[in-house]
């Protein structure tokens, strides 16, 4: 057993030791698009009609008039120490800024995971269950349409049936204006519970549904595919019809042989999915106005706030780098034959 | 390839996916090429006309401005398509190039070039797109490069792998035996077998381009609004279509539903011809 | 007494190439107590033979016609759940390759355990001892019933194999190439094993084997299938000293020798007619030196010659 453990905290350890050059390549590709493509961050912030005086100072307040690696060499320094600067128009510290945003941001992608999974878990298992029956096409059909669709406007589909037309559900927003909720982690929905405002809490779940949904069914087609080709793949492996042969049940079959044995990959799949899950989050929130990292984004551009543009960017690059470390991790304590 | 095999191949759901896949491509070309000649009404002629439901009049209704909105999908079709077009072509010479390198050289400069593909196509895409797009302004151009530089690493991923499969066999072998340089054997014994495969990931690129274009352009950093493109008549609909004018977004977002959904079926079949399972 | 018996099998695959006629009219029948090998060369359908007996035949397969009894009944009538329930507990099956038959996340006591507890109830603890009782006796130490199957070596993988077909003492084991993927060592080996255990449990066993030199070695009786047909079953010892067919003649002259490469050598010139579209008249027509002008027209009937010796060919 000791050895066992010792082998997974080394697979842990040279995993992590594998992300930083990764995080390091990411956050040298942010610096080129933001500093060195030919369009100028400088009239990111003033109109170049502003006066010489005017684009000088800015250029020297962004330290853009520094030589190109001395400017890249602080960037990684302050990205390092945690100092991403202030906000242009806030003059707030970029990292409180996103720390008010981010955690909204981690629960809509929370939930719109949990729908993607089950969405595709369960279509992919049954049809591939059913491979031989229409329902095999039809899946194949729907999986495409999933992660072929505008995403957007999903959203607004499901907005004009569910709140214009049917009424049954808020179309916007996080919270009713009426009601507020006291802020502990950050996390809407657990903050709610945590102080006991049941109303919030309803009121916010309710406006969770319809962005959930919209999140989810856009990441759950490429679940749906994995999952549906890798159980109809451990239904023909040789363990499944020596289990047959044993007399195991088909539901066994299909669930603790054929499923489980196609979730590890599928898992690994999520985490590649979670950077597809950040795009679409960007294009939900706007559609919902939910106020996450993506309408951050979004607004910030249109503000012009360089250094918040700047920063929201290097937190997603510290996401996927993230995200993808735990993955790994994931992995290894799923499959037995990782760890040795 | 001959004739049987064809057949046999449109046999089968993914020949039949694929096939309808490559009907939805000729209609969208035609309509795209035609768009003039077709068009019912100017797409950006205004009228007094304004948010007027679906009639017979104008089949998908017109806009906030009286203009019709089946003229504009139709007229859309030539900037969505070909933007994305654009972006999947223009990152196509630099993935394919690098990738035939990495592949062919291996060692120490195919781990470092693998390592930054793999991170940049970890990264969120829209949102990488975003970030170039705001650097370089709106614009169809600018639109186009913002999309291109999510591609790269796909070509790049499938040209290296295809080099790796396929440098071991023996024409390869022989013509390097035979003296052949390293560059004349990438161009001509290499480079022809991953054609198929290169231009199967350049049909799946172009669908997510019209995803990512009409997504920039509904977040208001691609297409300018003159122009008619689906994602900008998305982003023109956000204002109305919760007060009950559901056309104005409905019908452009069925157009870039059908237009990705083709380019997708198109080349996921090929993929799919050309995987080793099938052969 | 029969423990089984199968009568005028039919079993065909529905593929997009066409049909292919796997077993084609096939009977066959077992003692209770005995071993019957089934020898042929691979794509001869004796592997369908044996997984028709537990009703396992793949998709696009199918049993066309033909009736299966075991102990006086007719499988082919039976219901899903009703085959399920004699599968592993009445009828248990040894596949090919020990290294792909295990589930590669589940342990060894969970494959046990699941397989005790699906067809008895009994509390947990009791099935994790029976468990480690038969794991004693394929050799499979204790201390190592928590590992996973990659663990193991490709032996003792097969010997969890039979500890898993064993543990619910069925009465009939179909054995498919149960040692052609180990090494000629272990091959003995396990043979050896398998044979001490069927006469410990008193059971029957069908050894379908490419392998002449096995089949002589383990069998009471002997059936050669050719072709998607059985052509000749005899005692061991009377196909051996007499065989009739001209197939098995020729089998039986290239057996003995040392090792299996050799043997290989050995074989008849020619390959086996494609299932696909066998030929009208008899399936080793093209191959046999003895072949005249019917052979090509009409398939033989099965003569029964001497004492319980079958043979399919012109010349009986």
């Amino acid at each position: 057993m000791s050895s066992k453990s010792s082998g997974l905290l080394f697979y842990i350890v040279s995993r992590i030791l594998l992300i930083i050059p990764m995080l390091l390549i990411l956050l040298t590709l942010i610096f080129i698009i933001l500093r060195v493509l030919p369009g100028d961050p400088v009239y990111f912030i003033v109109s170049p009609q502003a006066g010489e005086h005017i684009i000088e100072q800015t250029r020297h307040e962004l330290g853009l008039d520094r030589p190109i690696w001395e400017q890249y060499v602080s960037y990684l320094m302050g990205v390092f120490r945690g100092d991403l600067g202030k906000s242009y128009i806030t003059k707030d510290n970029v990292w409180s800024i996103i720390g008010r945003h981010l955690p909204i941001t981690i629960e809509l992608a929370t939930c719109g995971l949990f729908v993607a999974a089950f969405l595709g878990i369960s279509f992919g298992t049954f049809a591939a269950y059913k491979s031989k029956s229409w329902f095999g096409v039809f899946n194949t059909i729907l999986s495409t349409i999933a992660y072929t669709m505008p995403v957007f406007w999903f959203g607004m589909i499901l907005q004009i049936l569910f709140a214009i037309q049917f009424r049954v559900l808020p179309a916007t927003g996080i919270l009713d204006t009426s009601l507020s909720i006291t802020r502990i982690t950050g996390l809407p929905a657990l903050d709610a519970l945590i102080t006991g405002n049941m109303r919030a809490f309803v009121d916010h779940v309710a406006r969770l549904i319809l962005p959930s949904i919209t999140l989810g069914f856009f990441i759950s087609g490429n679940i749906n595919r994995m999952t549906h080709s890798n159980v109809l793949k451990a239904l023909n492996e040789d363990y499944v019809r020596a289990a047959r042969a044993r007399g195991i049940k088909e539901r066994v079959i299909l669930f603790k042989y054929a499923l489980k044995n196609s979730l590890i990959p599928v898992i690994t799949l999520l985490g590649m999915n979670f950077a597809r899950m950040l795009s679409g989050s960007v294009l939900t929130e706007t559609v919902f106005s939910i106020p996450g990292m993506g309408s951050l984004l979004v607004n910030s551009i249109f503000r012009r706030d360089y250094p918040l543009v700047q920063g929201i960017i290097v937190v997603y690059a510290l996401l996927i780098s993230i995200v993808t470390l735990i993955i790994d991790i994931i992995y290894a304590y799923i499959d037995p034959r990782i760890r040795l | 390839m001959n004739i049987e095999e064809i057949r046999k191949i449109l046999r089968t759901n993914e020949g039949k996916l694929m096939f309808a896949g490559l009907v939805i491509l000729v209609t969208l070309s035609v309509i795209a090429i035609f768009a003039p000649y077709i068009i019912p009404y100017d797409p950006s002629k205004t009228t007094p006309d304004i948010l007027q439901p679906p009639s017979l009049k104008h089949l998908f209704g017109t806009d906030n401005l009286g203009r019709d909105l089946l003229s504009r999908i139709i007229y859309g079709s030539r900037i969505s398509i070909s933007t994305a077009l654009l972006g999947a072509l223009v990152s196509l010479p630099l993935g394919v190039l690098l990738g035939e390198i990495s592949g062919y050289l291996g060692g120490k400069i195919d781990k470092a070039l693998s390592m930054i593909m793999d991170s940049i196509y970890a990264f969120p895409s829209l949102i990488l797109a975003i970030s170039v797009a705001t650097i370089l302004g709106a614009g169809i151009l600018n639109t186009a490069l913002a999309v291109s530089t999510v591609f790269v690493p796909t070509y790049f991923r499938v040209t290296r792998g295809h080099v790796l499969s396929i440098k071991s066999k023996e024409f390869v072998e022989a013509a390097r035996l035979m003296g052949a340089s390293k560059v004349s054997i990438l161009l001509k014994d290499i480079f022809p077998n991953t054609i198929a495969s290169i231009f199967a990931i350049f049909s799946v690129n172009t669908a997510w381009g019209i995803l990512i274009e009409a997504g920039l352009s509904f977040l208001g950093l691609g297409i300018p609004p003159p122009h008619p493109s689906w994602g900008t008549d998305i982003r023109i609909g956000r204002l109305y279509y919760l007060s009950g004018y559901w056309w104005i977004i409905t019908f452009p977002g069925l157009a870039i539903l059908l237009a990705s959904l083709g380019f997708t079926f198109f080349g996921q079949g090929i993929q799919r011809i050309l995987s080793p399972e099938r052969r | 007494m029969k423990l089984l018996d199968i009568k005028n099998l039919r079993v065909y695959y529905f593929s997009e190439e066409g049909v292919v006629k796997a077993v084609d009219g096939v009977s066959l029948s077992l003692n209770k107590g005995e071993t019957l090998g089934v020898v042929g060369e691979s794509g001869c359908g004796k592997s369908t033979l044996g997984l028709s007996v537990l009703r396992l035949v793949p998709y696009p397969g199918k049993m066309v016609s033909g009736k299966i009894f075991y102990n006086g009944i007719d499988l082919l009538s039976l219901s899903d759940e009703e085959v399920r329930k004699l599968r592993g507990k009445e009828i248990a099956m040894i596949f090919q390759n020990p290294d792909v038959s295990l589930n590669p996340i589940m342990n060894i006591k969970e494959h046990l355990v699941e397989a005790i507890l699906t067809h008895e109830e009994i509390d947990e603890r009791e099935a994790v001892e029976k468990t480690e009782e038969i794991l004693g006796k394929v050799g499979i130490p204790k201390n190592r019933i928590n590992d996973y199957p990659h663990q193991f070596s490709g032996g003792m993988k097969q010997r969890i194999m039979i500890a898993l077909a064993l543990l619910l003492n069925p009465k009939l084991i179909i054995a498919d190439e149960p040692t052609s993927s180990l090494d000629v060592l272990i091959q003995a080996k396990t043979l050896e094993l398998l044979r001490n255990l069927k006469e410990e449990y008193g059971l029957s066993l069908i050894l379908i084997t490419h392998d002449f030199g096995v089949v002589f070695e383990e069998s009471d009786r002997i059936a050669v299938m050719y072709a998607g047909h059985i052509i000749e079953i005899a005692k061991n010892t009377e196909l051996y000293d007499k065989p009739l067919h001209p197939y098995t003649q020729a089998l039986i002259k290239a057996v003995p020798t040392v090792t299996p490469e050799e043997q290989k050598l050995n074989y008849i010139l020619g390959m086996p007619p494609s299932l696909l579209t066998p030929p009208k008249g008899c399936r080793f027509y093209a191959r046999c030196k003895y072949a005249r002008e019917i052979c090509k027209f009409k398939e033989p009937k099965t003569a029964t010659v001497g004492r319980e010796h079958i043979v399919k060919c012109h010349l009986y």
